[in-house]
């Protein structure tokens, strides 16, 4: 998931497992995941899948994945066919599967065997390290696509992008996170800027993981960065926890938008890709670009009814469909193009 | 004259219409079906819809505007589940809005929402028969008589299929969703095909609720889709009663590219028979039929040789 590898290894860590955080998404994961997955699955199967072989390669004995009964689409059971791709491959290994009815069985049981030593005030303890490390991360995503349409020399902002993170993943308490938190703020105020710049802005909406893994949507934000867009995106691990913990009021509130163009949430982030591009349309954003796997079965019926919302409040949507095969060059096309419709659409 | 409803010829009304068209009748309205399914209304429906998706929900565009002209009312429901505890496929939820969102002047769409988990069928068609009349005791009747015929029709289709079946030769399952395989437009009229071809067929309506809602392992526990794991516990029931299964589903359906999967290597372990036939807009009908034959005989091979 990016950058939020680091926050999920704050957890595990302080629990006193081992950790092995997959190795970065290359092509031979994507390979791999799309080697040994059903063909038209959607692409984050695939993408699991590989960091799936590569994790065990690598000697974990022990999968996380997340499934249940509450869902409509496809992802609360992929667990079951992962699990049974990687049996017929014949790699030994457990997987816990938190579901809605056993997260806190799992957490208390299975947890426990993980760590040597899993007292609850450990586990307490490791849940703040991963809300507060999500929290940061969150924030300094934040603060790289502003710096990234504002800054003077290009590439300045992912330069201290990496280097935070690095700071950050060295923090085990949640002092010293909060500590390094105001260092890294400061770190990207230093970043040479030219606030008299007027970039456009483009909101991101979609599906959450093609969203939030940059090697799976060709780093589409720091391409648009480049050409000098501000890119505002309402997705994070932070938000996430924020959704599962259900103190998240602004997702009800969008999904209140939506609901003239569509009654029901149907699955996943239907709703909000649409009650997001009205909210954007209605701050003034340039665009709205959508971003989801080929497939996707709840965007697809938002992208069924977003043609709509877009002509009714004026605001340009470009969507991507992404999978294995989608290529970087026509994606830098479809932008360059994109944004100069925006840039015209503004000189008008 | 009497206000005509039109109910679009694609997905769940292969499942549920003759409990639909029984109940608006009583209700004084007439039900007017879209045509079956053909190349014009094909062609209409990949112009509309989003291009990604499932041939089925394709169709209900081209369907709709089939019917546009010709009705008062469009009947879509909201589907989201017609048994406790499950659900259906999302895009089956967020159908009347997608319809609603693509296609302009349409008659006044009646998008009843259907949700065992919140409410009973009855409470639901209830409510539905609330708009055409005032009278509690009609609705009620129409309800009955509509449950009555529905549970006529299915011991019919089933008898149907079951004479034209002969005691010889080899018997083959073929599953999948009502919609993919009653099409015969879509799938390139696959099930007179295998008549054709001289196999008896069976299919998921000769499998009793009780044996298609029971979980028979650990994962159809897990398959909340409702009608795959219909899917899936039909594939186990039959397998020891016929020689081949055919699994059809439509390319890009979200649950069967995963519960297809299983099946796939469920298969391939028990060296079962199993094709697996994918159809979209492009699907052709000599590439069903070379397939087709090719599987029959390789069953027929089998048979030879066991003997
Ligand atoms: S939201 Fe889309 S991509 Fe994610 S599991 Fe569901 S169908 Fe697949
Ligand atoms: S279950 Fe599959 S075929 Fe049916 S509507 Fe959903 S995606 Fe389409």
């Amino acid at each position: 998931m990016g950058n939020n590898w680091v926050a999920f290894k704050g957890l595990l860590e302080t629990l006193g497992a081992q950790v092995i955080v997959p190795p970065r998404i290359t092509k031979r994961t994507i390979d791999l995941g799309v080697k040994y997955s059903p063909e038209f699955v959607c692409f984050p199967f695939k993408v699991n899948i590989g960091n799936f072989i590569e994790a065990l390669e690598a000697g974990a004995d022990t999968l996380v994945m997340v499934g249940g009964t509450g869902g409509t689409c496809r992802f609360g059971f992929y667990n079951i066919v992962q699990k049974r791709i990687l049996d017929d491959l014949g790699y030994k290994f457990d997987m816990i599967v938190f579901r809605d009815d056993n997260f806190w069985e799992i957490l208390f049981k299975k947890f426990r065997k993980i760590g040597e030593d899993s007292s609850i005030s450990k586990i307490i303890k490791a849940f703040r390290v991963l809300w507060w490390k999500a929290k940061v991360i969150s924030e300094i995503e934040d603060l790289v696509r502003f710096n990234r349409a504002y800054e003077k020399r290009i590439g300045e902002a992912d330069r201290v992008l990496e280097k935070a993170l690095m700071m950050l993943d060295e923090q085990k308490k949640v002092k010293e996170i909060k500590e390094v938190r105001s260092e890294i703020k400061n770190l990207f105020k230093h970043i040479p800027k030219d606030l008299k710049k007027k970039p456009l802005r483009i909101g991101i909406i979609g599906e959450v993981y093609v969203r939030s893994e940059p090697y799976v949507n060709l780093d589409i934000e720091k391409e648009l960065g480049k050409m000098g867009v501000l890119v505002d995106q309402k997705m994070s691990v932070y938000k996430w926890l924020k959704v599962i913990l259900r103190i998240d009021l602004e997702r009800a509130w969008t999904a209140r938008r939506a609901r003239p163009y569509l009654k029901v949430n149907a699955g996943a982030e239907d709703q909000q890709s649409i009650g997001h591009t009205i909210k954007y349309a209605k701050a003034g954003t340039d665009g709205v670009i959508m971003l989801y796997p080929f497939s996707c079965m709840p965007e697809n019926i938002a992208r069924g009814i977003l043609p709509n919302v877009s002509r009714r409040y004026k605001i340009p949507i470009l969507t991507f469909s992404l999978d294995e095969q989608t290529g970087k060059t026509g994606m830098i096309t479809r932008l360059e193009a994109f944004v100069d419709l925006l840039n015209r659409k503004r000189r008008r | 004259m009497a206000t005509k409803i039109g109910i679009p010829r694609v997905l769940l009304y292969y499942k549920f219409f003759s409990f639909w068209k029984v109940f608006f009748e009583e209700l004084r309205l007439e039900v007017v079906p879209s045509d079956e399914t053909n190349r014009e209304i094909l062609k209409d429906s990949v112009n509309i819809s989003v291009d990604e998706v499932c041939v089925p929900v394709k169709l209900i565009y081209g369907h709709t505007l089939n019917l546009r002209d010709k009705v008062d009312f469009l009947f879509i429901p909201r589907v989201i589940s017609t048994e406790k505890r499950f659900t259906n496929c999302p895009k089956l939820l967020g159908l009347p809005d997608m319809v609603k969102e693509s296609i302009d002047h349409l008659p006044t769409i009646i998008d009843t929402t259907i949700d065992y988990n919140r409410e009973s069928l009855y409470k639901s068609m209830f409510k539905l028969g609330l708009r055409f009349t005032k009278n509690p005791f009609k609705i009620n009747r129409a309800f009955e008589q509509a449950k009555r015929s529905s549970e006529n029709h299915k011991g019919m289709e089933k008898t149907k299929l079951l004479n034209n079946n002969q005691q010889e030769g080899i018997k083959i399952a073929v599953l999948g969703h009502p919609y993919n395989i009653y099409d015969r437009f879509i799938n390139g009229d696959l099930l007179q095909r295998l008549k054709r071809l001289n196999i008896n067929v069976v299919t998921m309506d000769m499998v009793s609720k009780k044996i298609l809602n029971r979980s028979i392992d650990s994962i159809s526990r897990w398959i909340y889709w409702n009608y795959e794991r219909e899917i899936y516990n039909s594939f186990y029931y039959f397998i020891k009663k016929v020689d081949g299964v055919i699994n059809v589903i439509s390319f890009s359906c979200g649950p069967d590219s995963l519960v297809g999967e299983l099946l796939l290597r469920d298969a391939k372990r028990y060296e079962f028979p199993f094709l697996q036939l994918v159809i979209d807009e492009h699907t052709s009908e000599t590439g069903i039929v070379t397939r087709l034959e090719a599987f029959v005989d390789m069953i027929k091979r089998k048979h030879k040789q066991r003997k």
